[in-house]
């Protein structure tokens, strides 16, 4: 599996990003993987089988823990999440020390009227969440957006930042007490394919 | 708002005997009765909900609607004949209810929270949809997820009142509502042990 381009310079422009973005820190990398890569993986995502998820805080579809799929393709990606080359890169941007290795990892899929409610994504030993979007691109009127909320008088306000998903584009930041977010509705027929979790 | 003016199924004292052993049956306990009100009086609420104003309230991680107030509709769901026959059928003395109604539209919802799941004792739902069919797939159903790990869940339904003894382990929340609900709306009066 391989990224695209990693350059000093890359990681440099992305650490600026990431150290100056509101409402919390955050990178929006696109293109993230070599096109071939990012097909193969994406056409094998979708072989994943999906189990619906429903609460009170969401409503899609999920895969079991990908560390336990048997599918080549998904073990080498998660050969390259395992390796010390993706630790670093993580590392470069963010400047959070993540411990290579250590990550949570599964695949997702928002269909129509799919949702992810305002939370914060914080729970013991998360540092770093990431997305890779493996779905054509969202626009305004596709919904699924993923919302990064401002923190108003200690409280989640509004969007600071939308992010429609992205063909092949890596979305990272930092997990902490304020990293409100949501995933908007899905409107329409588009799905919503990602491969996500944490850093630890 | 004068008298409570119920359906007249429901003015039999038979009924209500019914009522009470349907809901004593559940768990939690609760029943579901349709068509609570007369024409009359429903419409009169309907239209009495139509005038007052709406003041949309969020906090994300919590829940998003829009409240109304009415002084009426307080003064409907604590009046003698109500509480009454809600003591009946609950087999507990109530004197008064807390009313809470609120509105609620595309992206709104409601999401468990430690300090209501807590929460304990009778509660009262009565919805008045801005239409008469309210679509179970349009979300804003009322779940009940119960200690015995089963939902119960109360769909939208025009002039229905659904009456739940709340026990402390059931959590309540209100389904998020998605976007085939276009511009439908529907007012949950909720009424609880106060």
């Amino acid at each position: 599996m391989v990224p695209h381009s990693l350059s000093p310079l890359l990681v440099k422009k992305l650490r600026a990003e990431f150290a100056g973005s509101i409402p919390f820190r955050h990178a929006f990398i696109e293109s993230f993987l070599e096109e071939d890569s990012a097909q193969r993986l994406a056409k094998e995502l979708e072989a994943e089988l999906f189990e619906e998820k429903d609460s009170d805080l969401f409503q899609f579809r999920q895969t079991q823990d990908l560390h336990y799929s048997k599918n080549e393709v998904i073990k080498d990606f998660l050969t390259y999440l395992e390796s010390k080359e993706f630790s670093d890169f993580i590392k470069g941007i963010t400047g959070i020390p993540v411990k290579q290795g250590a990550f949570d990892v599964s695949g997702s899929l928002y269909i129509d009227t799919d949702y992810l409610l305002c939370h914060d994504d914080e729970l013991e030993g998360r540092k770093v969440a990431y997305i890779l979007y493996l779905c054509k691109d969202f626009t305004e009127q596709d919904g699924g957006a993923l919302a990064l909320l401002n923190e108003e008088n200690e409280k989640p306000g509004e969007a600071g930042k939308r992010y429609y998903p992205q063909w092949n584009s890596l979305l990272v930041f930092e997990v902490s007490r304020k990293s409100w977010h949501e995933v908007e509705e899905v409107i329409g027929n588009k799905k919503r394919y990602a491969i996500g979790g944490w850093l630890h | 708002m004068a008298a409570l003016m119920l359906n007249k199924a429901y003015t039999d004292a038979n009924v209500w005997h019914l009522i009470r052993e349907d809901f004593r049956k559940g768990k939690p306990k609760h029943a579901v009765l349709k068509a609570f009100f007369d024409k009359n009086r429903y419409d009169a609420l309907r239209t009495e909900l139509k005038r007052c104003a709406r003041n949309n309230v969020k906090i994300a991680d919590r829940y998003s609607y829009s409240i109304i107030e009415s002084r009426k509709i307080k003064e409907l769901f604590n009046s003698s004949e109500f509480l009454e026959f809600i003591s009946f059928i609950a087999e507990k003395k109530i004197t008064h209810l807390e009313i809470i109604i609120r509105e609620f539209g595309w992206k709104d919802y409601t999401l468990l929270h430690d300090k209501t799941s807590a929460d304990s004792g009778l509660k009262v739902f009565f919805f008045v949809p801005s239409i008469d069919e309210w679509d179970y797939f349009w979300g804003g159903s009322i779940v009940y997820k119960t200690s015995e790990g089963k939902s119960l869940v109360f769909v939208p339904s025009e002039n229905t009142l659904c009456i739940v003894d709340k026990r402390k382990e059931d959590e309540e929340f209100t389904q998020y509502v998605n976007h085939y609900v276009g511009s439908e709306r529907v007012i949950m009066i909720e009424a609880r042990e106060g």
